[in-house]
């Protein structure tokens, strides 16, 4: 439900608050006009809180509210407090929708949809409001957060794998959608969930992220994801089948290209109870010392560790 | 071919920090109250007023504005029911604005003009079962309200009064798997709530309860080859992100894993010919990105600035004062 001027000017009158209505002074230059309006319509509102009144006139007056300011918590709160009152929920959770496509980035709005989720306990419309902002912008965090929280909170997981896979599949360096990815892991092949129909095994998972990283051997998502598989199942990197082989394939001289790539297969040397390994181990961080001077006082660290592990084998 | 570097390099000659400038753009940034700029800041407006007073501190002239009028325009702003502050005048309380004041009074020195226990209650009605805080009374969960109570409630020297070892709980379930932390617990790690969460933990002395080298690795990874930091993988570089990551690693103790000389040429190429600092070079600058490039500066010793405490965000000589 959306407001014109003319409506805030009626709601104005009602409110009988007439030596607050809109200004009609000339702005200054380089001033938002109706700047002056915005603060009439919050005393007006603020007016009409302090007198424990919840109004259509209340409503309309907050949505003009929210047009100037997005953020305004307390006036989100009042469309609440009055939807609710006249059994207007689901019509308020499609205003929410609306405002979260003009204001993707405002905690306020995505919130305001939680809450009236909340309130009807049930999903309604936010898959498909988390999917068209994601389509929009695939790195959205409201977005991914808001709908790691519905899945979980309605036990949606079905088809979120193969919701992840299409972003991923159309950017390989979306780490949101590989945050994700890890969330529905976790969730379902290690968590409560999983009842999960398509429980994706740890091998198939560590294939699919090996195989997603040629594309883009130079990122650290996928990569980071590896890792974290497998401190999720307890196992040894040097475990994951297919890593050892794939890593060595990247070329691993380290150049700043595979950073990331190199970094993995030498903590995988490092681990080891060889020496031979180990010394390997030593050289590719040292390679990555040389080829990533920005961070070499942090290379400096993984070869004095290496160096220790060395001389007590 | 590293997609990391998708810019160009720029390539004007890096000049000195053209403080006298940044100190002009605040002071008319203050005067100026029908301005664009004002306006955009209204909602949140005591933050505004707090960035520009830290970033007068750390160039050490905060006598360019006007402070009793500043403090009486702070307690404008507060709401003697709950305890809180708001961003602005008529606005209701609000945890991160209620932070905002406390930081500017004990900017000023000022922290005996507070209600200590009534601010105390508010911050306490904050803290949810979980552990967690919200940031108004209508319940807006995230880890930056986690750090904005334990920050509000260090400065007053009232840690106690809120249960820490269950915001701390809380604090940890938000961590993720690449070490990071999120807004909420599974959310993708970002060095903003990276920031919050370090902060909460040293705050309250628990960095030991978190795998040090792998966040502080994942944070190094932050630095692009413009020098700059972005906030998460393959996004943009940004000013403040510059204070977000290089405050977490120097609590962490790994402000050594980055390139200084590389991130202060980034941040002196950001500032404006107009003063103020923007969030990438050739930008608008704002009062926040122009904080949040001093507070950087500040943590590599810059010279001739004041040296910033990472876990305050406030100058050492005010930290000082609180922890007497």
């Amino acid at each position: 439900m959306s407001c014109t001027e003319q409506n805030g000017a009626l709601c104005m009158d009602a409110f009988n608050t007439s030596e607050l209505a809109p200004s009609s002074e000339i702005a200054p230059v380089g001033c938002i006009p109706y700047e002056k309006d915005y603060e009439g319509y919050w005393r007006a509102l603020r007016g009409a809180i302090e007198r424990e009144e919840i109004s259509d006139r209340g409503a309309v007056i907050s949505d003009l509210i929210i047009d100037y300011n997005p953020g305004h918590y307390t006036a989100w709160e009042y469309r609440r407090k009055w939807s609710v009152q006249e059994g207007l929920v689901n019509e308020e959770i499609q205003y929410a929708a609306e405002q979260v496509v003009s204001n993707p980035k405002n905690y306020q709005v995505w919130h305001h949809h939680r809450r009236l989720v909340e309130i009807l306990d049930k999903p309604v419309d936010a898959l498909e409001l988390t999917r068209n902002s994601l389509e929009e912008d695939a790195k959205n965090y409201h977005a991914w957060s808001y709908r790691q929280w519905i899945v979980k909170k309605f036990d949606l997981f079905s088809n979120e794998h193969e919701f992840v896979s299409k972003f991923i599949d159309a950017d390989v360096r979306n780490n949101s959608a590989w945050n994700y990815r890890y969330f529905l892991i976790r969730e379902t092949k290690f968590g409560p969930h999983s009842h999960f129909v398509e429980e994706p095994s740890l091998v198939q998972e560590t294939s699919y992220a090996i195989r997603k990283s040629r594309l883009a051997p130079h990122n650290e998502s996928p990569w980071n994801y590896i890792r974290a598989l497998t401190r999720l199942a307890r196992m040894p990197l040097v475990d994951v089948v297919g890593l050892v082989d794939a890593l060595r394939d990247s070329n691993p001289q380290a150049t700043i290209d595979n950073r990331f790539a190199a970094h993995l297969y030498a903590d995988i040397l490092a681990e080891s109870d060889s020496r031979a390994d180990k010394e390997a181990a030593a050289k590719l961080f040292q390679n990555l010392r040389d080829s990533d001077p920005c961070r070499r006082r942090y290379w400096d660290h993984k070869l004095s560790t290496i160096q220790k592990s060395i001389s007590r084998s | 071919m590293s997609t990391e570097g998708d810019h160009e390099e720029e390539s004007k000659a890096v000049g000195p920090l053209t403080a006298a400038l940044h100190r002009e753009h605040i002071k008319q940034l203050y005067e100026k109250k029908e301005s664009f700029e004002m306006y955009m800041l209204e909602h949140r407006k005591i933050s505004g007023v707090y960035w520009a007073l830290a970033s007068l501190q750390i160039m050490d002239c905060l006598d360019d504005l006007p402070k009793e009028e500043i403090v009486e325009w702070v307690f404008k702003t507060y709401d003697k029911d709950s305890g809180g502050f708001g961003a602005n005048e008529q606005l209701d309380p609000q945890l991160l604005s209620t932070l905002s004041a406390v930081q500017i009074l004990a900017i000023y020195n000022e922290l005996d003009r507070l209600d200590i226990e009534k601010v105390v209650e508010y911050i306490k009605s904050m803290q949810n079962e979980d552990g967690s805080f919200s940031g108004d009374q209508w319940g807006e969960v995230d880890t930056r309200f986690s750090y904005g109570a334990l920050l509000c409630l260090k400065i007053m020297n009232r840690l106690e009064d809120v249960d820490v070892d269950k915001a701390i709980d809380y604090v940890l379930r938000c961590r993720n798997f690449d070490g990071g932390f999120g807004c909420i617990p599974g959310a993708e790690s970002h060095a903003g709530q990276i920031f919050c969460c370090v902060g909460a933990l040293a705050l309250t002395k628990s960095l030991d309860r978190i795998d040090v080298d792998l966040l502080g690795w994942w944070l190094s990874e932050r630095q692009l080859p413009c020098g700059g930091f972005n906030g998460r993988p393959d996004k943009k570089e940004d000013v403040c992100y510059s204070w977000w990551v290089l405050s977490s690693m120097a609590m962490l103790g790994k402000i050594d894993w980055i390139d200084r000389e590389k991130l202060t040429e980034f941040i002196l190429q950001c500032q404006s010919p107009d003063g103020g600092i923007a969030d990438r070079p050739g930008d608008i600058p704002d009062v926040f990105h122009t904080f949040f490039g001093l507070g950087a500066l500040s943590l590599m010793d810059f010279p001739d600035l004041k040296r910033i405490d990472p876990k305050y965000a406030l100058v050492t000589e005010v930290v000082e004062l609180i922890e007497m």
